[in-house]
């Protein structure tokens, strides 16, 4: 009886840590935008001006 | 522990299909993607023998870049490399290989065109009806996009020779 009590004592931390990290993982996924890393010129300028022609501008006008 | 490790591998995958559409919303600001189209119409122009080792990119006027030109200082465009200069509005633009005429400046626009005519200098601008009046690139944003159009007549009037990848990509080849 002893051992069992510890058994589902053992569990519940577990079942608790793998449901957060599932959380942490959503949370993740949904953020990308937020995490989203700018283009940089040199990276503009190694891509082909097929490619160039396809990229959409996030802000428009003067900096 | 390989259960674990299976979970584990199909959670990545999972975050990495989630990750994979929103890799469109990358940042880019308008003068940074032009900063890289007029790097590419240095790239694919034939230049006339008598231009140096160095093409100049001359900025007229309000400088719409800011700093996402600097860039191209120095870059490498065939066996030359480019330079980033400034020039004010209604200046000379003596020295100059390739001339970008901002929106904010096309009203010097005219005055631009008269002085650089006959030389071999690549005019580039930004508004709508440039190409009309002579310059021998002109970008415009249709949907978010950068687009351009080509006035062949300016640039051979330049001496300048278009690759065909540029007139083929081009919105509208005016002859």
């Amino acid at each position: 009886m002893q051992d069992r009590m510890s058994q589902i004592r053992g569990a519940a931390p577990r079942a608790c840590w793998r449901r957060r990290a599932a959380q942490a993982l959503v949370v993740l996924a949904l953020a990308q935008p937020t995490l989203a890393w700018p283009y940089a010129l040199d990276q503009l300028l190694a891509m082909p001006l097929e490619r160039l022609l396809t990229l959409q501008i996030t802000h428009r006008g003067p900096r | 522990m390989t259960g674990r490790i299976v979970r584990l591998l199909c959670a990545l995958a999972a975050f990495g299909l989630l990750a994979l559409p929103r890799a469109q919303a990358q940042d880019l600001p308008e003068y940074r993607l032009k900063a890289a189209f007029l790097y590419n119409f240095a790239l694919f122009t034939e230049w006339p023998a008598e231009v140096g080792g160095t093409l100049n990119l001359c900025v007229v006027g309000a400088d719409p870049f800011g700093d996402e030109i600097n860039g191209l200082q120095g870059k490498a465009v065939g066996t030359r490399s480019l330079a980033v200069l400034r020039k004010p509005a209604g200046q000379p633009v003596a020295g100059c290989q390739v001339v970008f005429v901002p929106a904010q400046s096309v009203a010097s626009l005219p005055k631009l065109l008269e002085q650089v005519k006959g030389q071999p200098v690549l005019t580039v601008a930004d508004s709508a009806g440039a190409a009309q009046q002579g310059v021998a690139l002109n970008m415009a944003v249709a949907n978010n996009k950068v687009t351009f159009e080509a006035n062949l007549r300016a640039a051979r009037a330049a001496g300048l020779t278009l690759s065909s990848k540029l007139l083929r990509l081009a919105t509208e080849v005016h002859q």
